[in-house]
């Protein structure tokens, strides 16, 4: 009974006109900054943290979550329309969001990416509500073991989505890992390949890698191809409707994906990017129409836009008893949590 | 001799990479007290790796690259400075200028000297 006490006491809060206007703002101004490419959730909160100063605790807590999430889901309109993606969360989206683009189906793409994430978004919040308190424990209690068997999974994931030749899949994921070793090591503090540049002691960061890989080949393939892409109907949205089949067809991504987005968003550190490839890889081993998957396949924008949604909520359960036990640093803990 | 195929060629430049790699992360300094596992085994485990999926990559077959055949081969014919491959060489030299030119003269000069030029 006393939950349910707390939980009308904080839809109470939610609720009111003010906070409704705080979260279409925040929602707005994220998908806007997140469309833009390279810019992601931390920067539109790094955006938003002046004008929360002056906020009560919750509306400023309600508009950074309506950043966060419009930030998550803006990035993946960049995806599909211009396979640049615009946050780390939504590089998975853009595997099948940009040929179903090209195919002309751009606006069906995008209304998947959006109810994809709105749904993914609502059961993880349901979780984080049952089950949050709960979860906190165990994700403050994952150790390096831990970290460095769901870092593997990622990997195996990633590397399992190349399916012509497994050993250039392997090849990617060495010269990545040898990308991210870049700068230096947090354990010693020992400098790594940093060629004494001051820039480079910070390591390089995965969007810049994933932005120059994504967008300059997808530049470098229009000029090979010449005629500006001719075939590419650029202007071409095409419907926004679904037909019944295809409602059916990604139910079922959208919902796993949902609940396996929570469970990764809730571990810190690992969020929305590492869900969302699971998500996409998941649905890959599991469909019918596997082998489509890439050539623009629905359930291959649906499964990682759920997937990052959720893990955008589950990213809350660890950063919330930070939250209740200091508001004031609770801006910090938002940088933390991507 | 027969020639390299793509996978080859692939595989050389990878194996080199992966040895100038190894060869760097050998002189990664030790950390002056003793630890389990220290900065410098992570890299040499991967340059070892890369170079062993490099002689992988080197005797697997190639398959074909797709979208390769969508390459314009009219366009070959134009003159040298406008043919595809010159015209990504020239793309990436532009990119690469904007980005050393952007911190001395400033995002807008160099932002302008990109889309103009």
């Amino acid at each position: 009974m006393d939950a349910l006490n707390n939980l009308m006491y904080g839809f109470g809060i939610a609720l009111g006109p003010i906070n409704i206007a705080y979260v279409f703002a925040g929602v707005f101004a994220g998908t806007i900054i997140g469309m833009l490419p390279g810019l992601g959730p931390i920067s539109a909160l790094a955006l938003m943290l002046p004008i929360t100063f002056a906020m009560e605790p919750s509306s400023g807590l309600i508009l950074m979550a309506g950043v966060s999430y419009g930030a998550i889901f803006g990035g993946s309109t960049s995806s599909i329309l211009l396979n640049a993606p615009g946050v780390a969360g939504t590089v998975a989206t853009s595997f099948d969001g940009y040929p179903m683009a090209k195919q002309g189906m751009a606006g069906k793409a995008l209304a998947i990416a959006a109810y994809a994430s709105f749904i993914g978004g609502t059961v993880s919040v349901i979780f984080l509500m049952l089950v949050a308190p709960l979860l906190s424990k165990v994700a403050v209690s994952f150790g390096p073991a831990e970290y460095f068997a769901l870092m593997v999974l990622g990997l195996t994931a990633v590397v399992s989505l190349s399916d012509k030749s497994l050993v250039k899949g392997l090849i990617a994921a060495v010269v990545g890992v040898m990308i991210s070793i870049v700068g230096i090591d947090t354990q010693t503090g020992t400098e790594r390949f940093t060629f004494n540049s001051i820039q480079l002691l910070d390591g390089i960061d995965f969007l810049v890698v994933a932005l120059g890989i994504f967008a300059l080949a997808e530049v470098f393939y229009m000029l090979l191809r010449g005629g500006g892409g001719k075939e590419v109907p650029r202007n071409v949205i095409g419907s926004l409707k679904l037909s019944r089949g295809e409602v059916k067809k990604i139910a079922g991504p959208i919902s796993r994906s949902s609940v396996l987005g929570f469970f990764t968003g809730v571990l810190p550190g690992a969020g929305a990017t590492i869900g969302s490839f699971l998500g996409y890889s998941m649905e890959k081993r599991l469909a019918k129409d596997g082998d489509s998957f890439g050539q623009g396949n629905i359930k291959g924008v649906a499964a990682p836009e759920a997937a990052n949604n959720a893990a955008c909520t589950g990213s809350f359960v660890p950063l919330l008893p930070w939250v209740c036990r200091a508001l004031v640093p609770r801006r910090f803990c938002w940088g933390r949590v991507w | 001799m027969t020639r390299l195929n793509t996978n080859q060629w692939l595989a050389l430049v990878l194996a080199l990479v992966a040895a100038a790699y190894l060869a760097m992360a050998w002189q990664i300094p030790t950390f002056p007290l003793p630890r389990p596992v220290d900065s410098d085994l992570f890299p040499k485990v991967l340059g070892v790796s890369l170079l062993l999926l490099a002689a992988l990559l080197f005797f697997e077959k190639p398959s074909a690259i797709a979208g390769a055949d969508a390459i314009d081969h009219e366009a070959t014919n134009g003159p040298l400075l406008f043919t595809p491959w010159a015209r990504v060489i020239v793309t990436s030299l532009a990119i690469a200028a904007y980005a050393f030119l952007l911190v001395p003269l400033g995002f807008f000069l160099a932002s302008t000297l990109l889309s103009v030029g």
